[in-house]
């Protein structure tokens, strides 16, 4: 698995969620609403012999706008969704993926988060990530 | 004398090298006992007799002609040979080669997981050990 890879092919399925900026890095500097795929927390290695598999989790964050603002709750209520056109989950589980044998969004968890020293309110995607060892 | 990581563990059924589709081999070997306690005797005697012994293998579910299910599941019922190298290739590491018969092939499919398969194999006959050239 490279990991550049499947961060770049994770970006491309968050695109297809209109409005939303992606960045498939950790950027330092965003406009809201955005999306910034992180580094793997953690990546396991050897999941089966021989190099076979390769697993991680990769956090995916999404920054919707102002901490206390009606509109970026319910902006981060749409991306939190099941499915429908907005759902981060329905974007990253349909995409289509080369770099990796497969991702999943496993978990997401609402929060403040700062970046150029200014917080906004986001959510925290965990993927789960399998791919070929070797 | 050093401890020794599983990750290089190299298992082959049948002639096909099932490694990268597999994270656990469990190699059980065993013997029959006979008891041979006579009169007279405070405590159990007890010979050997024949060996015996399974092997169960399990991993990760792979779609394809060379994965688990394509491999194993047509082998059930069915004597082949099972080659383990509990310490990888190498020269000097051991070998394990032994005729299994495949009596069990599992598939379990969580929600939340990738698939996994375990395979339950009966050895039939001895076990040839020996180093790797």
């Amino acid at each position: 698995v490279n990991i550049a890879d499947v961060m770049d092919e994770l970006g491309t399925a968050l695109d297809t969620i209109t409005g939303l900026r992606v960045h498939p890095y950790s950027a330092d500097r965003v406009t809201p609403p955005a999306a910034m795929v992180l580094w793997p927390d953690p990546l396991d290695y050897d999941a089966t012999f021989a190099r076979g598999m390769d697993r991680m989790t990769l956090p995916v964050v999404v920054l919707v706008g102002r901490v206390d603002a009606r509109t970026a709750r319910d902006l981060a209520a749409k991306y939190l969704d099941g499915s429908g056109t907005s759902s981060v989950k329905a974007a990253i589980d349909g995409g289509t993926y080369s770099a990796c044998d497969t991702a999943r969004t496993l978990s997401a968890t609402v929060g403040a988060y700062s970046v150029a020293g200014v917080t906004y309110l986001g959510v925290e995607f965990q993927v789960d990530i399998t791919g070929q060892g070797a | 004398m050093a401890f020794i990581h599983g990750k290089g563990t190299v298992v082959t059924l049948a002639a096909t090298d099932l490694s990268a589709f597999t994270n656990n081999v469990a190699f059980n070997r065993s013997a029959d006992s006979h008891d041979t306690t006579t009169f007279g005797k405070s405590a159990h005697t007890y010979q050997g007799g024949l060996k015996d012994g399974t092997a169960t293998i399990t991993g990760i579910y792979d779609d394809g002609a060379s994965g688990p299910q394509a491999i194993i599941e047509p082998l059930l019922g069915t004597v082949v040979e099972l080659v383990y190298k509990p310490e990888g290739t190498g020269t000097g590491k051991p070998t394990k080669t032994v005729n299994v018969l495949v009596t069990a092939y599992e598939e379990t499919a969580p929600v939340a997981d990738m698939i996994a398969w375990s395979a339950s194999l009966q050895l039939t006959d001895s076990v040839a050990l020996t180093s790797q050239a």
